[in-house]
């Protein structure tokens, strides 16, 4: 998970920057290692940066990555769903 | 939730998350698409011609062969729409040409260029907006590690300065208009 999430961050401070990226509320609340999906929360505001830097992610430690976002959703419930 | 997206990708690769799909490089898709690059520009009637595709890019370069792509009726999309301007942009909504903007040129580029590429596409897409140039926004996938989703696709717009509802069109309704106009739905 800690590679995730600092590659998560590496992306978004490269597309964001400082300021932007402090901006999204980035917390990677869940992860599962098994079949690799996770959820990632973040601002209102900030849903298509913090999806764009997702997208820009291209490797996590040196293997290749694409991450897809399965849904967005304003509720953990509903994201279950998705 | 993303399913309920009536998506239409002209530039990836065929997948059940669209609709249609056309590509330049997957057989599977459900219609070929040809891309003209700079150094081909003078040669585009021949190779489209000879390629037999069904939607044709070309790719932007300088003013000078922006000018060439928006005068051939025979292009459908203009790939890496920039630099251009008013003048230009006015053509592009007399010849109904539409401006592309590809997912993957902004995934794979990084700093000064990425930078300088998503200024160039607001500026674009700004006078596009004013000129009524339609928009569409594509993945470029040449591979399953390369999907874009449909959701992906919306927020990419949003970078380059569209709004929601524009986005959506570029990956909707824009893209239908083509087909349909080409005669291919």
């Amino acid at each position: 998970m800690e590679d995730v999430r600092h590659s998560i961050w590496d992306s978004m401070l490269s597309l964001l920057g400082e300021k932007g990226s402090a901006n999204v509320n980035l917390k990677v609340s869940e992860w599962n290692e098994e079949n690799n999906i996770g959820i990632a929360r973040c601002s209102l505001d900030s849903v298509d940066d913090l999806i764009v830097s997702l997208k820009t992610m291209t490797d996590i430690q040196g293997a290749r990555v694409n991450v897809l976002v399965k849904g967005v959703s304003g509720t953990l419930k509903s994201l279950e769903k998705c | 939730m993303l399913s309920n997206y009536l998506a239409i990708d002209l530039r990836g690769i065929k997948s059940d998350l669209y609709e249609y799909v056309a590509s330049v490089d997957d057989e599977n898709a459900d219609f070929r698409a040809v891309m003209i690059y700079p150094d081909t520009i003078g040669r585009i009637n021949e190779i489209v011609k000879k390629s037999g595709a069904d939607i044709v890019f070309a790719t932007g370069n300088d003013m000078a062969s922006n000018r060439r792509i928006i005068e051939n009726p025979i292009v459908d999309v203009m790939s890496r729409p920039y630099p251009i301007d008013d003048t230009l942009a006015k053509m592009a909504s007399r010849n109904g040409m539409f401006f592309e903007i590809c997912a993957r040129d902004i995934i794979n580029s990084r700093g000064y260029q990425r930078s300088r590429m998503i200024q160039s596409l607001r500026r674009s897409i700004s006078l596009a907006r004013k000129r009524k140039v339609g928009i569409v926004i594509t993945s470029g996938a040449r591979d399953g590690m390369e999907l874009v989703t449909p959701r992906e696709l919306v927020a990419f717009g949003t970078l380059v300065g569209m709004e929601y509802p524009e986005a959506k069109a570029a990956i909707g309704t824009m893209p239908r208009k083509i087909l349909e106009g080409r005669g291919l739905i």
